[in-house]
């Protein structure tokens, strides 16, 4: 295959993912060899070893469940002793295992995965739809992620495109992509939001649009909020109405309970289209193999009843978003659905009520971010000093970087909603007779206290010239780059040297163990 | 301008940067009204955000942009707000201009002192008062209770602010 300067746009969302390009001028969306879009964000092992991604994989989510991982993006990044993944562990049908940095890995049969190599699967799938569509090798590719995701998140994603063969060029906020997709070949000059509320996460940024430039007022989020809730939902109220009938818990049953939630996402969907829809669960079968006789009906206003909540949530993440940019709901000129979960007749309800504006329909908010990250890789990749380069983008970091102080609390170095790139310095003395070695923690997060905020590592500073206690000075400089994710350096001011830096991540991948997955996945692919 | 000359203005606006305050860099004047704040800050994204060089084949100028943007994010961020703006604009207009380029870095100097941090909660209040503590020890008095009493707004009936003004006062009264 020849090499070619392609760069494509993938969308790694929780439940799908769709990759994108630019083709002559135009974005287009890949399909695969099936005719498929939209591919699920789901892997499965089969017995022999063999890896199956996208909506094969999901089919065999109800025969397979234990080799069969679903949603791994609500995990990735995350500490494995956060709410998240107890939560997560409570409703997963796949094993769930602490990793040594106290990440998460998923059990299967005898092989513990990490997070990054699980996404990795399914990027490595984009990539060879990708390459198969184009007839060439491809390496360049932009990842979006939830704005509202932190560094170690945006680390572990990054991870990820390099263990699948990816030179990723960004990490793309959703939202902000689908910005890009809305403003695309339109000389736009307007406020707008952009409500992105996927299958596991929610989204909200407020972007200025003018003069080829998207500027990021603000965002906000809550990355474990999504149409999996809905499900969820639906899924307790279907199984109470079985309990009543058959007095039992049907939930209690793994591969039953796979079925459900497939049902139930169902349903949504059907209840997106049609005022009412049934609910048949006689392919499930008692110990003796009989099945069960159960049907139901559900109707649109069943559905609003149970999720009514849960969207008035995504409300307070809005209120939260336009503080920030210092405007007003009735402010905005646009609002742009983004993620599947906006199909839902009660979220454009919900929408078009808070923001007294009608949602912007035209283009499918389940593609919009995938053709965004392709626009922001050919744009990426033509812009040098000799060219003007199309859009122009002005992210901004959604949490607050902090580090510790005595009697933990934080000390702010870079306010959320600060445009990205951006860098703080702050300038540590020892403070004791010679100190040799020197701690310092990183968190993110808007609260005072460290313990409600993220752990995202601890820096230590090794090697310290031999002095009475303050006299040694090390300006250490935080920087958070254009993907969102925090770099650390530090400088000895007396020498002027650099000074060693040690970053232990917590819940992430060692360069060690990244290392040796992008080997052992690159003879995989070469084989 | 041609694509050489662009290149040079830009790497020795890099090297330049280190001395240049927030109004400098972002070539405006104190007092600027945020509105304007922020059409300076468009109109040097255009100019010199990273993305603009992202294919450039100069490692050495993508360098030089990377440090001047990084530069006109803090100045914009620190400059749109306008009690924040006039703090730094006395900042860098007394002694020691030259130290106090970057907002932040005045402030560093309580990271030493860690008790005067913890006396604010507020991380506006925390500011205000570390910077009235640090015009205290240049026996600038005036803009020491400037400081103090933008921290009580912040933070009415904090002790420590308190004490701080009732001693800027006595200080005061005798002349």
């Amino acid at each position: 295959m020849a090499q070619h300067a392609i760069a494509i746009g993938i969308d790694l969302g929780t439940s799908n993912s769709v990759v994108s390009a630019i083709v002559d001028g135009k974005p287009v969306v890949i399909a695969n060899g099936s005719g498929e879009k939209i591919h699920a964000s789901v892997v499965s092992f089969t017995d022999d070893n063999r890896i199956i991604v996208g909506n094969e994989a999901k089919r065999r989510l109800a025969h397979n469940p234990k080799r069969t991982v679903f949603s791994a993006k609500r995990l990735i990044g995350r500490n494995y002793y956060s709410s998240e993944v107890k939560k997560a562990r409570a409703i997963a049908p796949y094993e769930i295992t602490e990793g040594p940095t106290g990440d998460v890995r998923i059990c299967i049969g005898a092989h513990d995965y990490t997070l990054p190599e699980v996404s990795a699967f399914v990027l490595e799938e984009m990539k060879r739809i990708a390459e198969q569509h184009f007839d060439c090798q491809i390496q360049n590719a932009v990842i979006t992620v939830p704005a509202y995701f932190n560094d170690t998140q945006r680390q572990a994603t990054r991870d990820a495109g390099r263990i699948a063969g990816l030179n990723v060029l960004r990490i793309l906020n959703e939202p902000t992509a689908a910005a890009l997709a809305y403003g695309f070949g339109r000389d736009l000059d307007q406020r707008v939001a952009i409500y992105d509320l996927g299958g596991g996460t929610f989204d909200i940024s407020i972007l200025q649009l003018g003069g080829g430039v998207y500027e990021v007022l603000a965002t906000a989020g809550d990355t474990f909020l999504g149409g999996d809730d809905i499900d969820d939902r639906l899924s307790d109220f279907i199984a109470e109405q079985f309990a009543e009938t058959h007095g039992i818990d049907i939930r209690a049953n793994r591969l039953a309970l796979q079925q459900l939630k497939a049902i139930s996402e169902r349903a949504k969907i059907a209840l997106s289209y049609q005022p009412n829809t049934t609910i048949d669960l006689s392919n499930l079968t008692d110990e003796s193999g009989k099945p069960y006789h159960f049907q139901i009906s559900i109707t649109r206003q069943q559905l609003r009843e149970l999720c009514y909540d849960l969207i008035q949530r995504t409300f307070q993440v809005c209120d939260e978003a336009l503080r920030g940019a210092k405007c007003s709901a009735s402010d905005m000129e646009g609002v742009v659905l983004v993620g599947g979960s906006t199909h839902i007749p009660l979220v454009q309800d919900m929408v078009k009520d808070y923001f007294s504006r009608e949602p912007l329909r035209g283009i499918n908010p389940e593609e919009v971010v995938g053709i965004g990250a392709a626009i922001q890789a050919d744009a990426l990749m033509t812009s040098d000093e000799s060219h003007e380069s199309k859009a122009l983008l002005i992210d901004v970091t959604p949490l607050t970087l902090g580090i510790e102080t005595a009697g933990g609390i934080v000390e702010r170095l870079i306010s959320r909603n600060t445009p990205i790139p951006v860098e703080q310095t702050r300038v540590f003395s020892t403070t004791k007779d010679d100190q040799t070695e020197a701690k310092i923690r990183i968190f993110q997060g808007e609260s005072r206290r460290i313990e409600e905020n993220q752990q995202l590592g601890e820096l230590i500073l090794r090697g310290l010239p031999s002095a009475a206690k303050g006299r040694v000075q090390i300006e250490v400089t935080f920087e958070i780059n254009t993907d969102g994710i925090v770099n650390v350096s530090a400088k000895d001011l007396a020498t002027g040297n650099r000074q060693t830096i040690e970053v232990h991540v917590s819940g992430g991948l060692t360069s060690a163990e990244l290392q040796r997955l992008v080997a052992q996945h690159a003879v995989k692919a070469a084989s | 301008m041609d694509n050489a000359t662009k290149v040079a203005a830009i790497k020795k606006i890099s090297r330049a940067i280190d001395r240049m305050d927030y109004f400098e860099i972002l070539s405006v004047r104190p007092g600027i009204s945020s509105h304007d704040i922020r059409k300076a800050f468009l109109r040097l994204s255009r100019q010199y955000h990273p993305d603009r060089f992202f294919s450039s084949a100069d490692p050495e100028l993508k360098e030089a942009v990377h440090k001047i943007y990084k530069r006109i994010s803090e100045a914009y961020h620190i400059l749109s707000d306008p009690s924040r703006q006039v703090l730094y604009h006395q900042q860098i207009s007394g002694p020691d201009r030259d130290k106090k380029l970057r907002y932040q870095s005045d402030v560093t100097a309580s990271s030493t002192t860690r008790r005067d941090d913890l006396a604010c909660t507020t991380p506006q209040g925390k500011k205000y008062f570390s910077l009235g503590l640090t015009a205290l020890r240049q026996k600038n008095l005036g803009a020491a209770k400037m400081n103090f009493k933008l921290a009580l707004e912040l933070e009415p009936d904090n002790p420590a602010i308190l004490e701080q003004l009732s001693k800027i006062d006595t200080v005061v009264k005798p002349r």
